[in-house]
């Protein structure tokens, strides 16, 4: 009795997470190279956060939408993993305030030209840098949550994750449109 | 053609990353939770095994007939040693996870906070047991167990060196865990 409930409930969570790795595969997958730049890493967590997330779905309780579920799952683990990673090796994490407030290295280069190549390396380069909170405000930004649903899945509000949001368009109009001539 | 800097939609660009890799298929993923489970067996195989070895190097201490100060320090380092393992096995094991849905913010927070109360009473879980153990077994070896092919002045001396390397090996975990506590404290100060 005991064991069929048990199959049942496994069954469940095997769909449930076959329905979510289909629809979020993609994300779930930039979300890993927003947190691990190394390629071997980056597969490794992203194997953890799928495992995580099929874990996860034997408590699911319907308390948030599954999307906010996905995501609070993947980035929990994705920030376990840079705790983990950093105290493997010395990485000082910053703040989007405090990228704002300093130069961006990549342009002092004279000849740097912002191809859509180098506009990505250097938008993940930002991201990687940035401390797990904020880093999961710009990555939930990125892929297109409103301010509402990335409050949701953080545990701030509306308004606050407004501010960040209207920070980090400051920090990438100055890096991306002004090309190489923003080195101040 | 380059895309023009000012063409470039940060969401965009994000979006448009190409998948390297297929979605794990469930038996993977069963492969794994099985992989997981054995890997926690073989987690905590490990530390019942360190914790038996270190209880078998301080053994013939504790079985030392010519001093009950050393019979009584090597039963309290035994009791220390268990005692520390099951705390490390609590403080490793214990604490928020991944998959309980909680938002980052708090998740993060509460991850920070267990790590720095860890380092920060390092010296009364961890460094504390084992002093009462160690006392006695020093005082044990300089009061009722000489070697026999030194004399008492050289081995004085040694067990005085080796009281003050304990001392001086106690203060640098001490001290490093109070500083990695620091760091941490900062951290958790700019959520």
């Amino acid at each position: 009795m005991g064991g069929a409930k048990r199959a049942k409930s496994e069954a469940g969570q095997d769909e449930r997470y076959a329905r979510v790795a289909a629809a979020f595969g993609a994300a779930l997958e930039r979300l890993s190279r927003a947190y691990e730049a190394d390629a071997d890493q980056r597969l490794d967590l992203l194997q953890e956060i799928h495992f995580s997330l099929w874990r996860s779905f034997a408590q699911y309780d319907g308390r948030c939408s599954e999307r906010t579920w996905v995501y609070r799952v993947a980035h929990n683990m994705a920030a376990s993993h840079v705790l983990r990673r950093r105290r493997s090796r010395s990485q000082a994490l910053t703040t989007l305030d405090e990228i704002a407030a300093r130069p961006d290295p990549a342009q002092a280069s004279p000849e740097a030209q912002v191809g859509e190549r180098q506009a990505f390396d250097r938008l993940t380069a930002l991201i990687q840098a940035l401390a797990p909170p904020d880093r999961q405000i710009v990555v939930l930004y990125l892929e297109g949550l409103e301010a509402a649903a990335i409050g949701e899945v953080c545990g701030l509000t509306p308004g606050a994750v407004a501010t960040k949001i209207h920070r980090l368009k400051s920090v990438l109009a100055r890096r991306f449109e002004q090309g190489g001539q923003d080195a101040s | 053609m380059p895309a023009e800097p000012s063409d470039l939609d940060p969401q965009k660009l994000w979006q448009s990353q190409t998948t390297e890799y297929d979605p794990m298929t469930i038996a993977v993923i069963h492969e794994k939770a099985r992989t997981f489970q054995a890997r926690i067996w073989r987690r905590n195989a490990m530390e019942y095994a360190g914790c038996v070895i270190a209880i078998l190097g301080i053994l013939p201490a504790a079985l030392h007939r010519g001093s009950w100060m050393m019979q009584s320090g090597g039963a309290l380092i035994i009791i220390a040693t268990i005692f520390v393992a099951w705390q490390l096995h609590r403080r490793t094991s214990g604490g928020t996870v991944p998959e309980a849905g909680e938002p980052l913010v708090g998740f993060y927070r509460a991850e920070l906070i267990r790590q720095r109360d860890a380092l920060r009473s390092v010296s009364v879980w961890y460094l504390a047991p084992f002093v009462p153990g160690m006392a006695l077994l020093l005082l044990g070896r300089w009061f009722q167990s000489h070697a026999t092919h030194r004399s008492l002045g050289t081995d004085h001396l040694i067990i005085a060196l080796v009281a003050v390397i304990a001392v001086l090996v106690f203060l640098v975990i001490w001290l490093l865990n109070q500083r990695g506590a620091q760091s941490l404290q900062q951290r958790i100060d700019e959520l």
